[in-house]
Formats: C-alpha cells, sequence, structure tokens
C-alpha cells in the first residue's frame, strides 16, 4: 500500500465558516439547469435564424 | 415537487406548471431518475453503507437538486460520519428550498440550539484538519498524537479514524498494525462499505486471521457460528437500521472523576496530613501551657512573698495601733506624766542654760528615764544631767558645810541636822562627792552615831585613795581606834 498516494485522499473537513460560504454561493446546477441552458441556447439560436 | 422555473411547489402529477406554465415532462423524467437514486441511496443507508449512500445521493441531487428529501438524508449520513458542518449545509440549504413542512429545519435549529456542542464540534474538526496538515507535512508524530485525543472524544469521526488507522499501518509495528486493525473495524461498523477501511483491512489481513484464529479456539463451533454472524462485517452485509438523529447527552464521566479525585483527596487529607496539623496544633498548645505554668508560678511566688509581706505589715499595724490605742485609750494620769515629764525636761534644759544648775538638777530628778523611749529626749537628758547633778551636789555639799560650821546662811550656830540633809542632797546628785561623804561622817560623829560615820571614813579610805579629805578621814579613824 502506498502510504504517501493513500494520505492524498484526505481532504480536510468543511468548517463552520465554509459553511457559510458553501451555503450562500450555492451555484450547484443539476441537470434541469443544464437542460434549461441547452434549451436556452438552441431557443436563441433559432431567433438569430430567423 | 418544485418547478425550477418559478420554484413553486407544484404536484407530480401535472404535466403543466399551474403557477408558470412550464412543461413538466422532461423535469418529470429527471425528477425520477433522482428519486431512483435516492432510493438507492436510502437502501444503502439503511444497509449501514454510508459511503455508497453519499454516492448515490449526491447523483440524486444532481438530477434534482430540489430533492428535498434526498438532501437531508445526505444531510444525516455526513452527521453519522462525523462531518457536522457539511450535513449542517446540506439542511440549511434544504430548508431554504421548502420553508414549509421540513424536517431540515428541526435539524438546523437543533444544530444552533446548543452552542457547546457546536463550539465542540468545531474544535474537533480544527483538530483534525490541523493534523491532516501535520501528516501532510511530515510531523507523523504530531499529527498521530492529536489524533488520538480526536478520535477518543469524537470516536464516530470517519476521516479521523483513518487517518490515524494509515499513521499506524506507516510505522509498520505490529502494536500499531493491531491499533490500526481496530480502527479500521470501528470504522465499518460505522460504515460498512468504506473504500479506505476495506483497503486497509486488506493490508491487515494478518491481524485479521490471527483475529478468527483466535475467536474460534474460544469459542465453539455454534458460538463461533454466531460470533462470525456477529462479526461479518464485510462479508455479511446484514440489514442494519440507522439510528436516527440523536443529541449527544453531557459527558457526566469527567464530572464523576473530577469528584471522585476530590473525594480521594480529602480522605488522603484526613489520614495523612490532620495528624501532623494537631500534632503541631499540641506542640503549640504544650508550648503555651508551659509558658502559661511558669507565669502562673511566678505569679504564685511574687503573690505569697505579697502575702507575707501583708502579714507583716498587719502586725506591725496592729502593733501601732495597740500602742496609739494605748496612747490614745489608755489612763488619762499617764498621758499627763507623760506630758508633765516633756515639760519638766525642757524647763530644765532651760535653767540649765540660764546656769541655774541647782533648780536643772531638782527638775531633772522628777524626769522619769524609763518612760523616755525617743532618742533625742534621752541624749538631751542625758547632756544637761552630768553637768547640774554635779554642780548641785557641790552646791548642796557647800550648803551642808555651812551648816555643819555654823557660817554662810546658818552663822546663828552648828545645825548638823540640817548639814546632814544638804549633804545627804549632795550626795544623791554626785555619790562620789567624797566631802560631803566625810561631813556627813563628822556630823553623825558628832551627834554621837560613830558606827554611821566609820562606814562614811571606811568609804573614803577605801575606795577614795585620791580624795581631798583622805588623810582626815584616816585620822578621824585613827582617832577612834581604827587601823588603817
Amino acid at each position: 500500500m502506498n502510504f504517501e498516494a493513500e494520505l492524498s485522499k484526505f481532504k480536510p473537513s468543511l468548517d463552520i465558516v465554509d459553511t457559510e460560504d458553501v451555503i450562500y454561493a450555492n451555484k450547484t446546477d443539476d441537470v434541469v439547469d443544464v437542460l434549461k441552458e441547452i434549451l436556452n441556447d438552441s431557443n436563441n439560436k433559432k431567433t438569430r435564424r430567423d | 415537487m418544485i418547478c425550477p422555473n418559478c420554484k413553486n411547489e407544484i404536484s407530480f402529477k401535472d404535466d403543466v406548471c399551474e403557477h408558470c406554465n412550464k412543461d413538466l415532462n422532461i423535469i418529470k423524467r429527471l425528477v425520477s431518475l433522482s428519486n431512483i437514486y435516492y432510493n438507492e441511496g436510502l437502501e444503502r443507508a439503511n444497509a449501514r453503507n454510508l459511503s455508497g449512500a453519499c454516492e448515490s445521493l449526491n447523483k440524486s441531487l444532481k438530477f434534482y437538486k430540489y430533492n428535498i428529501d434526498a438532501r437531508n438524508l445526505l444531510g444525516l449520513v455526513y452527521y453519522e460520519m462525523g462531518e457536522p458542518c457539511a450535513a449542517f449545509a446540506e439542511w440549511v440549504i434544504s430548508s431554504n428550498y421548502k420553508d414549509g413542512r421540513n424536517i431540515a429545519a428541526t435539524y438546523v435549529a437543533n444544530f444552533q440550539s446548543d452552542p457547546t456542542k457546536v463550539d465542540s464540534m468545531r474544535r474537533a474538526i480544527k483538530k483534525y484538519n490541523s493534523s491532516l496538515e501535520y501528516a501532510l507535512n511530515g510531523d507523523y508524530d504530531l499529527a498521530t498524537i492529536q489524533l488520538k485525543k480526536l478520535v477518543a472524544e469524537k470516536p464516530k469521526y470517519i476521516n479521523a479514524n483513518l487517518l490515524l488507522a494509515l499513521l499506524y499501518l506507516r510505522e509498520r509495528r505490529k502494536d500499531s498494525r493491531v491499533k490500526a486493525y481496530k480502527l479500521v473495524r470501528k470504522v465499518l461498523e460505522i460504515d460498512k462499505a468504506n473504500t479506505k477501511a476495506l483497503t486497509y483491512l486488506k493490508e491487515l489481513s494478518d491481524i485479521r486471521d490471527r483475529a478468527r484464529n483466535r475467536s474460534r479456539v474460544t469459542e465453539g463451533p455454534k458460538q463461533e457460528e454466531e460470533t462470525t454472524k456477529k462479526k461479518g462485517i464485510v462479508e455479511d452485509e446484514s440489514v442494519k437500521v440507522i439510528v436516527p438523529y440523536q443529541e449527544e447527552k453531557p459527558a457526566m464521566l469527567p464530572v464523576i472523576q473530577v469528584l471522585g479525585g476530590l473525594v480521594v483527596g480529602i480522605v488522603i487529607m484526613a489520614f495523612l496530613i490532620q495528624p501532623a496539623i494537631d500534632r503541631y496544633k499540641n506542640k503549640n498548645s504544650n508550648t503555651s501551657f508551659v509558658s502559661y505554668s511558669e507565669d502562673k508560678a511566678a505569679v504564685d511566688s511574687e503573690t505569697n512573698s505579697l502575702k507575707e509581706e501583708n502579714i507583716d505589715l498587719k502586725e506591725k499595724v496592729e502593733e501601732l495601733e495597740d500602742k496609739l490605742a494605748e496612747l490614745q485609750g489608755g489612763d488619762s494620769t499617764d498621758i499627763a506624766n507623760y506630758k508633765m515629764i516633756f515639760e519638766t525636761l525642757i524647763e530644765a534644759k532651760q535653767l540649765y542654760d540660764e546656769g541655774n544648775y541647782t533648780k536643772a538638777a531638782k527638775k531633772l530628778v522628777k524626769v522619769d528615764t524609763k518612760v523616755l523611749d525617743s532618742k533625742k529626749a534621752t541624749k538631751l537628758y542625758k547632756s544637761i544631767k552630768d553637768d547640774t547633778y554635779t554642780k548641785a551636789s557641790e552646791s548642796y555639799c557647800l550648803d551642808g558645810i555651812d551648816a555643819y560650821n555654823g557660817a554662810g546662811d546658818y552663822a546663828a550656830g552648828h545645825d548638823y541636822e540640817k548639814a546632814k540633809e544638804l549633804l545627804q542632797k549632795a550626795l544623791d546628785f554626785n555619790e562620789e562627792n567624797t566631802d560631803a561623804m566625810y561631813y556627813m561622817g563628822r556630823c553623825y560623829q558628832l551627834t554621837g552615831d560613830n558606827e554611821t560615820a566609820v562606814e562614811y571614813y571606811n568609804t573614803i579610805v577605801d575606795d577614795y585613795p585620791d580624795a581631798r579629805l583622805y588623810a582626815d578621814a584616816a585620822s578621824r579613824l585613827r582617832e577612834m581606834g581604827y587601823q588603817i
């Protein structure tokens, strides 16, 4: 077992201060948002062609 | 579900959002996929496969971030894995997405209600992060020490347990490997399919086999089967219900330990230190008592001497009182005599000073020398007595001779009787007046009393050979027929 490789897998735990940032900067996009974006892009392209 | 367009709550059965008229068919398919992953996550969480549940729930939220149940469950899984802040973040986001009936609000309220617990969590996270930093920097000993304390405080902190197990594995000592094995076993009890834990367990297969063999030897076949079933963590994926969120009870053990230590300390003090304190007090008391006794003895001695002195003084006072009583309350004639004697003495002194020795001598004759207890009075008496008596004797002797001869005041004729009287007075004042003796003898001889006359003559001849009239006295004796 490679100690260094295993050690690098460990990430620091989320602190309370970091939690606040995560909550307020919550920009997690799900597939719905991706689809919306795709749809918006396609609609925009249609209107340009028109 | 929540409409991703207008964020309003809508029914899953609707094909179009009643608020914004958005077509929901595609949304519904995505929500369905999200729910599939949520169900998978729930199943894994129930089976205590927390890592697997985490993975599934994150996928669920990737498809549909408004899946409140998935987000809430993810928070629970994070909390169980010892990541409270990550759990708190998920619950806050969930409660933001859905205000109404949402268990996440309760979780958030519980989380925030106990600042002590929050503080404890923060400290634990800081310790873990600093330990990780030490380990990454090569300070493995510091990291190990800190993690040991952390793991003891937070036994369900999976990452802390795993990091410590990794550090033990690095040491490659047998006892460290055993410790690592125990930590890995503990993690697998919490999270059955934890990837890291399974990797370390593979590395610790020798320890695992030894432990299994030991359990087979100590237990019977049936018990072994049961034990194997109970201990089958990786092999046996038995269903285990996830313990719902519970608040940690305040640790009473430290308080009890402190109280126990206080009681033990008090008992030790009572048995060991108190006798020494008592001895010291007794020593002080004894010293005080000794000094008190010495002072008392000195006081008693002084008191006794004062008592004796008092008795002496009382006796003297009584003596003086008796004397005073004698003087004050005695016979009045005694007082009068006392007064008369002193007056007589004073008068005698005055007459002596004037040169009237005969009168002074007459006064002195009245003075009773026994009464004179004053030294000064006695001295005065003696100082005037000798002169006055001598001179008075001479004066009376001359008057007596005048009376014998019929001369002076007695020129009328020889008056032998008067002469005897005067000569006797002379002898009273001075019994060694030999002239007075001689003429007394002559008076007695001339009046026919030869016997008495012979006595006077013999006195002169025997006792006063230097007397002026010694020859005359001797002649008179021969005249009367006596041999000298």
